[in-house]
């Protein structure tokens, strides 16, 4: 769904600051929700759209850094830009490790949060495709037979039919008629393809 | 006898020529001439005797007669003997005479009357003669003249009753007692008295009537009396009425032998009331003699000659004069210290004049050897006549005061400090010797000038007339400011009390001056050196948050960058949203102004300027200490807590130095706590009403002040940080006391410590 709109969440609790993001990222015809705390953000509906979070370093309680680290725990995937008054280099460097988007020292640009806004929501669409695409990989996979699931895993692998029939103790006509339904119900066109998806799905390659 | 003579009588007698007297010839018949021999003898008895006939015609009238009734035998003969006395009886005469006639003979009472007239009372005997033949002839009386007997009697019986009414009616309770002490008869008021009847009490033993407890004085009393008849014996006891109450009775007796034996008169008079007033009037003065004695050390009283008859000191004037030692001299003879011969030459004609003196003071030495001090106040006395008859009066040992007195003018006289006793009238009354050096003129000089003169009218109507006039209002002050006099210009510490001295009215103001000038020259230079250092420290600190700082100026703008980024865009829109433009420009104008007041806040701590003295609101100094260090306390993961009380009175102070202060203790506290731990990081700043000032806190959660360096810890250069100049601390006590406050310094619980200050709210700044 790549025409879905997108939401920006700000997490500030300087009202100047939220004012005046609210108000840009309005004149940009943005949907925009400001907090005054991660605990007011953390309580808040969040609908399944793609956006971001604009996060304030500097923050009541836990600093904006700590939450960061806490959000995937809370099954918060949104990409995370950080605003803060007066940056250090360490903190860029722990915000930038942990997967932070863009790092802006204020006072910075409009446009330079605007873009950074405009990368976070594209990385947030992209991951929001990935996820989808692994979970339909996954209802897939789950459609195999439990025999299906060992022969796939040793065609990733990169066994031979041969190989295969006799790690299994089966027949090579047997694994030929497991690898048609495999390549089917993982809706494979090519065996470069099978191997990706069961790459992305995270296969345990067995041992040689 | 009467009867022969009767019988005789009835003979009438010869007229006897040796007997002239007619009235001695009343027989005609001469053979009854024996009869006159007897007739003569009749006469000689002072009574009346006649003979009558039984018509009741006179036969014989003797000399007696004629003297009783005033008739001559002549004149009485033949006549009526019932007519001629007009006889009176009680008795109906003809029962007399039936009497007579039955038995022969009669006697009673009869009144007859003289020839004049008057009644006269006889006691008559009747005697009837008959003759031989047993028929009656004549009847002979004899009647003796009881007129005065009758009197006399009447007399007795009249004294009689009056003495029984005397004795009855009576208000004084009368008691006849026998020698057994039987109560042989009271009177109706003493039996009334004790609630009884006369018949109840006659008869019964006195001593019934007594209180039991004085029976056995009042026994004794009696048996003395009996033992000395004729002398009076008085005494007090108690009665009991019937009904069992009690009356105080004063008894007089006096022992009388009469026919039947000695009786004990006793008069009783009911005394309870004055008993009861006597009671009274003991209390009453007792009261006020423990009233005296507990007001005042002595009470005495002298004579119209002005000598001692009386002292009496009370428990807790010790040393007190051997007992009656100055009995029966004057107060002037009595060996004394003090006064001096004026002052006793005032008092003795005071004393003469026998007028009321007060607080007469006094000395005299003590049997120890030391000295007593003594105010005595005394009343003249007059007796009814009006005479004078002394003194009585009341004293008080005043030594203690008297040294105190003393004290106070030698602290008066030696202070370092002018002081002066001015009046209501803006005179001086008292100077002391310090104060008449700084006008360089003898004290004694400047004592009753009138202020003005001294200071000149201007300077006294501008400066020092408004400050007496708040003193006699009742205040008491004390400021400090430049004077210029003529030996150039002075700074004064002055001092206005209201005094006031023997009443509550407010007579006088002391006034205390003292010369600051040199100490305050030094202590002006002292400040200049201290400003600079605390200006150095304020720049100093403001280092440590100078990324605080850029943070709390970066927040604003910001936001004003982003405004003015989303303002252009709305401009731009089509339509262009004014509306929502006009908005972003307001709020980067908003932001602006905050950017700006952070600067500002900055630029006070760091510019250099004169101390000033405003009215501080110590809230909102904390809050913009706060405005700046916030970021440094998040960025060392610290949470800030404020108590901040509100509607605070406002504070005299410099701003700047205060928040210097509060900076110092916010830095203090975020170093505390920025060691490693995992140990929560709270600060808490509070802000409160105590003690009559303004109290602000500091607490941090870091490891506390070990106690062996807590007092160091204001010390100058003491420093526990390695980049610290160690004079933190040291400035905030100097500043904060400068303030009138105080700076110290607490255990916090369960960890960290406390930083406390506080400040007075005053109307003038300190």
């Amino acid at each position: 769904v790549p025409n879905e709109r997108p939401i920006v969440f700000v997490v500030d609790d300087d009202l100047a600051m939220r004012e005046a993001l609210q108000d840009l990222l309005a004149s940009v015809g943005t949907e925009v929700r400001v907090f005054a705390s991660t605990q007011e953000f953390m309580r808040a509906p969040r609908p399944n759209a793609p956006g971001c979070l604009v996060l304030d370093v500097r923050l009541p309680g836990a600093s904006g850094l700590s939450f960061q680290e806490e959000l995937p725990r809370a099954g918060v995937d949104l990409p995370v830009i950080f605003i803060t008054g007066h940056g250090d280099i360490p903190m860029t460097v722990r915000a930038m490790k942990a997967g932070a988007v863009e790092f802006l020292s204020k006072p910075f640009r409009d446009q330079e949060l605007l873009d950074a806004i405009d990368a976070a929501v594209a990385r947030h669409r992209a991951q929001r495709r990935e996820s989808a695409l692994v979970a339909e990989l996954r209802q897939r996979f789950a459609a195999l037979t439990q025999r299906e699931r060992e022969v796939m895993g040793l065609v990733s692998a990169g066994r031979v039919n041969k190989q295969i029939a006799a790690e299994l103790g089966i027949s090579e006509a047997t694994v030929k008629v497991h690898r048609g339904q495999i390549m089917r119900k993982m809706q494979a066109k090519s065996l470069a393809q099978l191997v990706r998806i069961a790459d992305t799905l995270g296969l345990s390659t067995p041992k040689p | 006898m009467p009867r022969r003579l009767s019988e005789s009588l009835v003979t009438k007698p010869k007229s006897d020529g040796t007997q002239s007297r007619p009235a001695c010839q009343p027989f005609e018949r001469p053979a009854e001439v024996p009869l006159r021999e007897h007739a003569d003898l009749l006469n000689l008895t002072h009574d009346a005797m006649f003979v009558r006939d039984m018509d009741t015609a006179i036969k014989y009238w003797n000399r007696g007669a004629e003297e009783m009734y005033g008739w001559t035998a002549q004149e009485a003969l033949g006549r009526s003997a019932l007519e001629l006395l007009k006889t009176l009886s009680s008795v109906p005469l003809d029962e007399i005479e039936s009497q007579l006639l039955r038995t022969g003979r009669w006697e009673g009472e009869l009144v007859h009357h003289r020839r004049d007239g008057t009644p006269v009372v006889v006691a008559s005997r009747l005697a009837l003669q008959r003759d031989e033949q047993g028929r009656p002839v004549a009847v002979l009386a004899t009647n003796t003249d009881i007129t005065e007997r009758k009197r006399a009697e009447a007399a007795r019986q009249e004294l009689e009753e009056q003495w029984r009414a005397a004795f009855e009616a009576n208000p004084t309770m009368y008691f006849i007692l026998d020698a057994a002490g039987t109560i042989l008869s009271v009177n109706p008021v003493g039996a009334e008295q004790l609630g009884w009847r006369v018949d109840e009490l006659v008869g019964q033993p006195v001593l019934n009537v007594f209180h039991e407890a004085d029976r056995a004085f009042v026994q004794g009393k009696a048996e003395e009396a009996f033992g000395r008849p004729g002398r009076v014996m008085r005494w007090k006891a108690r009665k009991v009425r019937k009904d069992g109450t009690v009356l105080w009775v004063r008894e007089s007796a006096n022992a009388v032998v009469l026919r039947n034996g000695p009786v004990l008169l006793v008069a009783c008079e009911d005394i309870t009331e004055r008993k009861q007033t006597e009671e009274a009037l003991r209390e009453s003065e007792e009261r006020f003699r423990t009233l005296v004695k507990f007001s005042f050390d002595v009470y005495w009283e002298s004579d119209a000659q002005h000598r001692f008859t009386r002292q009496e000191y009370s428990a807790r004037f010790d040393r007190a004069p051997a007992p009656g030692s100055e009995i029966g001299k004057t107060r002037w003879e009595v060996p004394y210290l003090a006064p001096d011969e004026e002052a006793w030459g005032r008092h003795r004609a005071a004393l003469d004049a026998h007028v009321p003196f007060r607080d007469f003071e006094l000395a005299r030495a003590t049997p120890d050897g030391g000295i007593r001090h003594v105010s005595v106040s005394g009343l003249p006395m007059f007796d009814e006549a009006g005479r004078f008859t002394g003194y009585r009066g009341v004293g008080r040992d005043i030594t203690e005061r008297k040294r105190a007195e003393q004290l106070t003018r030698q602290v008066f006289e030696s202070a370092s400090d002018g002081m002066a006793v001015i009046g209501r009238d803006y005179r001086y009354q008292r100077v002391n010797a310090v104060y008449g050096r700084s006008w360089k003129m003898p004290a004694e000089t400047i004592i009753g000038m009138h202020v003005a003169d001294l200071h000149g009218t201007d300077f006294f109507e501008r400066t020092v007339k408004p400050s007496l006039d708040r003193c006699f209002a009742g205040e008491q002050f004390t400021f400090a400011e430049w004077f210029t006099t003529e030996q150039g210009r002075v700074y004064l510490s002055v001092s206005y009390t209201p005094l006031r001295l023997a009443s509550e009215r407010l007579e006088a103001a002391l006034v205390i001056t003292r010369d600051l000038t040199h100490h305050i020259l030094a202590s002006e230079a002292l400040r200049e050196a201290q400003a600079a250092l605390a200006r150095v420290n304020r720049v100093t600190t403001l280092g440590v948050f100078a990324a605080s700082i850029a943070h709390e100026v970066n927040q604003p703008l910001g936001a004003m960058v982003m405004s003015a980024g989303s303002c252009a865009r709305w401009l731009a829109a089509q339509p262009p949203e004014l509306e929502k433009a006009q908005r972003s420009l307001e709020r980067i104008a908003r932001d602006g102004k905050r950017a700006s007041e952070v600067i500002d806040r900055i630029r006070a701590l760091v510019m250099r300027q004169p101390p000033r003295r405003d009215r501080v609101d110590i809230n909102q100094v904390i809050l913009d200490v706060i405005a700046f260090t916030r970021d440094q306390m998040r960025r060392n993961d610290i949470a800030l807590e404020k108590t901040l009380a509100d509607g605070l009175p406002r504070v005299w102070g410099d701003r700047v130095q205060l928040q210097q202060v509060i900076l110092n203790l916010i830095v203090n506290a975020i170093e505390a706590m920025s060691g490693p731990g995992d140990r929560p990081r709270q600060l808490v700043i509070g802000a409160g009403e105590a003690d009559g000032g303004v109290c602000v806190e500091v607490r941090d959660s870091g490891p506390g002040i070990a106690p062996e360096i807590a007092d160091k810890l204001f010390e100058p250069f003491h420093t526990s940080k390695a980049q610290g100049i160690g004079m933190g601390l040291s400035i905030s006590r100097s500043i904060i006391e400068a303030h009138g406050g105080q700076l110290w310094t607490a255990p916090n619980l369960p960890h960290g410590a406390v930083f406390r200050f506080s400040l007075p709210i005053e109307e003038r700044g300190p």
